[in-house]
């Protein structure tokens, strides 16, 4: 039963990994990127509709988007971070967020266990600036 | 017969899916690009491994569900021979079982928790039929198997037919099959049919919760046809944006816990955060809140 179990457990994971290659090797590994942060507001507006975008920005490696919104004259704000292919959207609760600025960026750090921590890859002042638009978005 | 219905046919099946994988994706993609796009790499890395871990907890949990089982086994109100024919019937009752076990996982918190890793990739093909829960246990919800064994059917004759009801499944999660001949789409559970149940659009929630035969979700109203106007968008309301496999097993579990032990809360509203539909919240405003962000509140055809 054991080495049944052993033989499963060993044979699953070279068909992972066979599988993983394969994929990949068809071109279908690649992760998305955020080419400019109309794109991740297209995905966004996907599941919060009711939601107006003003502005966003795009992380320098491609993988999130910070979005200023608008839902009934009140400040909003959202992420969207890349997940291999497919984009994850999330809109901010300011209660349950803490962020910081960084060396690197902005650091996202989300009371969600959806959402693992996102680091935004900014230059100081694009950092500082979005600092700044997030403080208003969390003291309104 | 009794030699046959103790095979543990989920894991035996095992390599039959990976090479069922391996012909998706190198045949069936190079036909249909839709197959093709259907497929990323994490994603069905991580659907494999977490079956892994499932096999694991079947293995740890299986005897425990078959000892609760035999407790109701001197109960029985009838005889039933192992047979042909006792194995079809078996297999019908035990696929109606399913479906509400089924419902159960999509309408109740509890339930919720363990199955949401099910639902959580936003894609859909032979990888995610793997991509199991770890926690089915804690849910309690073996207890829709309870009155099989009541009625006579051997909990080993139980556990086989489940198993062959999960291989079925496995067939039906793939978009290289569209439509299949109109009787078979209304008997059976299809491809289509199990398409909508994985699907986030509004119209998708919380329907086509059929395990074989999909007559369950027409005689309880819980069925949808797959409307070629508004394709599928596979996964959560709000989905998930990680390939942690742990967290994806346990994230509702974790969700759950900080709802039911959140301080100034009754002890009714502490138990609806565990029995009631995901997304409730003794918070009115949180109430409306939930619908943008927790699936399974949106209009359902719940009968």
């Amino acid at each position: 039963m054991l080495l049944d179990l052993f033989i499963l457990f060993a044979a699953s994971l070279a068909g992972t990994g066979v599988i993983y290659l394969m994929i990949r090797s068809t071109g279908r590994g690649k992760d998305t990127q955020i080419s400019d942060w109309s794109f991740a507001a297209t995905r966004f507006s996907e599941d919060h509709p009711d939601l107006s975008i003003n502005k966003g920005i795009v992380s320098g490696n491609k993988r999130a988007a910070l979005l200023s919104l608008k839902h009934n004259q009140e400040p909003e704000f959202g992420l969207v971070t890349v997940l291999g292919d497919m984009l994850v959207p999330r809109l901010i609760k300011k209660d349950r967020t803490k962020v910081t600025q960084v060396e690197s960026g902005l650091l996202f750090q989300l009371n969600d266990p959806t959402i693992p921590k996102q680091t935004i890859a900014l230059s100081p002042n694009e950092a500082k600036l979005w600092l700044n638009i997030y403080q208003e978005f969390s003291e309104a | 017969m009794e030699q046959l219905t103790s095979l543990p046919v989920t894991h035996l099946s095992t390599p039959l899916y990976l090479i069922i994988i391996l012909l998706d994706i190198y045949l069936i993609s190079k036909i249909r690009k839709k197959v093709a796009e259907s497929y990323e790499a994490k994603d069905a890395s991580v659907n494999i491994l977490t079956s892994v871990g499932a096999i694991f907890e079947r293995v740890l949990t299986g005897t425990l569900y078959g000892a609760f089982l035999m407790l109701f086994w001197d109960f029985r109100l009838f005889e039933i021979e192992f047979s042909w024919l006792a194995l079809a019937i078996c297999f019908v009752v035990t696929d109606i079982s399913y479906y509400w076990k089924h419902r159960l996982e999509h309408m109740m918190r509890l339930g919720w928790a363990s199955h949401v890793i099910h639902h959580s990739s936003q894609h859909f093909n032979h990888t995610t039929a793997l991509r199991q829960t770890w926690t089915f246990l804690f849910t309690g919800l073996i207890v829709m198997y309870v009155p099989l064994v009541i009625l006579g059917f051997h909990p080993v004759m139980i556990a086989f037919c489940s198993g062959l009801n999960l291989v079925y499944q496995f067939f039906l999660h793939t978009e290289a099959v569209r439509k299949l001949p109109k009787w078979i789409e209304a008997i059976m559970n299809t491809p289509s049919h199990h398409r909508v149940h994985h699907g986030r659009n509004s119209k998708y929630i919380d329907v086509n919760f059929a395990g074989t035969f999909i007559i369950w979700d027409k005689l309880f109203g819980t069925f949808v046809e797959e409307d070629e106007r508004d394709p599928v968008k596979y996964g959560l309301v709000t989905n998930v944006g990680t390939f942690n496999i742990l967290r994806l097993q346990f994230h509702e579990w974790i969700k759950m816990f900080r709802d039911v032990f959140q301080p100034g809360v009754s002890l009714k509203h502490r138990l609806f955060y565990i029995f009631k539909r995901p997304g409730w919240s003794h918070k009115e405003s949180e109430k409306i809140l939930a619908t943008h962000s927790t699936p399974n509140l949106a209009p359902s055809n719940d009968g």
